[in-house]
C-alpha cells in the first residue's frame, strides 16, 4: 500500500481502501476530520487522481451558473480544478502521474480541505439560495 | 524551500531559453511554448504555470465559452482551463511536495505537453469563437 496512506492516518484522517474487482484498481476512501461528509477518493492506478464529490446531480437551471462559479473558483485557486462531469456531478480535482504526486497526496488532501471550506458556502448560496427566496 | 533555482539549472541544462522578470514583485520565470508565454514562479508554496491562451476576446464568459472551458479541464490531466478578465488562460500548480525531488523533470514534462496541446486547443478556441 502506498506510503501516504500511513501518513493520512497519523494525521488524524481515516482510511477506507475497497478493492474494485471489475476495473482492478483500489479506491481508498477518506473521510477528511474537517468533512466527515465529503469522502475524497483517490485512484492510485494509471494515473494518480484525488478527486471530491461535492454535488453529485446538478439541477440543470443551476448548471449555468456553477459553471460561471467553478470557473472563478479555477481563477483564484491554485490548487486542483472545479469541474462538472458528464454525469453532471460538481467534483474537485487534482490529477497527475505517480511519478509526480505520489508524494504530496497527503499535501492535497490537507489543500482539498482549505479549498472546500472557501468554495462551500459560494457553492451552497447557488444552489439553496433561490430555495430561501421563494420560501 | 528554494524551487526556482532547479528549474533555471534544468533549464540552463536542457538549453532551454528563459528569461526571470518581475511581475506583481514575484519573480517569475517566462518560457515561450509553441508562441505562448509562459510564467512559472513559486505561489503558495507550490509551484504554479500559468498562460494566456487568448487574450482580448469578447463573450469568454458566455455559457457555451464556459461550457468549453470545464470540458476542457475535464479532458485534461494536468490543466485547467479558466477565463479571467478579458482572456482565456490555462494553468497548472505542482504542490511543494510534488516538486520537492523532481521539480525541473516535472516542469519540463509540463511544459511538453503544452507545446502538444495547445496547437489543438488554438482550434478549439477558433471554432468556439467563430460559431458565436
Amino acid at each position: 500500500m502506498e506510503h501516504w496512506k500511513e501518513q493520512l492516518e497519523k494525521e488524524g484522517h481515516p482510511v477506507f481502501v475497497r478493492q474494485s474487482v471489475e476495473e482492478k484498481w483500489v479506491l481508498t476512501m477518506l473521510f477528511p476530520k474537517c468533512f466527515p461528509a465529503l469522502p475524497i477518493s483517490i485512484f492510485p492506478q494509471g494515473e494518480l487522481t484525488i478527486n471530491v464529490a461535492i454535488v453529485y446531480t446538478v439541477p440543470r437551471w443551476k448548471r449555468k451558473a456553477l459553471l460561471k462559479l467553478c470557473n472563478n473558483l479555477n481563477a483564484e485557486m491554485d490548487v486542483a480544478k472545479f469541474i462538472l462531469d458528464d454525469s453532471g456531478t460538481l467534483l474537485l480535482e487534482y490529477s497527475g502521474t505517480h511519478d509526480m504526486i505520489d508524494n504530496a497526496v497527503p499535501e492535497i488532501v490537507g489543500r482539498f480541505c482549505d479549498i472546500l471550506e472557501q468554495a462551500l458556502p459560494r457553492i451552497f448560496r447557488i444552489l439553496y439560495g433561490g430555495l430561501r427566496r421563494a420560501a | 524551500m528554494h524551487m526556482m533555482p532547479w528549474i533555471e539549472a534544468t533549464f540552463n541544462k536542457e538549453n532551454i531559453s528563459y528569461q526571470s522578470v518581475r511581475k506583481n514583485g514575484k519573480r517569475c520565470l517566462v518560457v515561450v511554448v509553441s508562441s505562448y508565454t509562459v510564467c512559472i514562479r513559486e505561489e503558495n508554496g507550490g509551484i504554479l504555470l500559468n498562460a494566456p491562451i487568448a487574450e482580448n476576446m469578447p463573450h469568454v464568459f458566455a455559457s457555451e465559452a464556459l461550457e468549453c472551458y470545464n470540458q476542457l479541464s475535464l479532458q485534461s490531466q494536468f490543466f485547467t482551463f479558466y477565463a479571467f478578465e478579458k482572456s482565456i488562460w490555462i494553468k497548472s500548480f505542482l504542490p511543494a511536495a510534488v516538486t520537492e525531488t523532481k521539480i525541473g523533470e516535472t516542469v519540463l514534462f509540463l511544459l511538453q505537453r503544452l507545446s502538444t496541446i495547445l496547437p489543438e486547443i488554438e482550434q478549439t478556441l477558433k471554432m468556439l469563437f467563430e460559431d458565436e
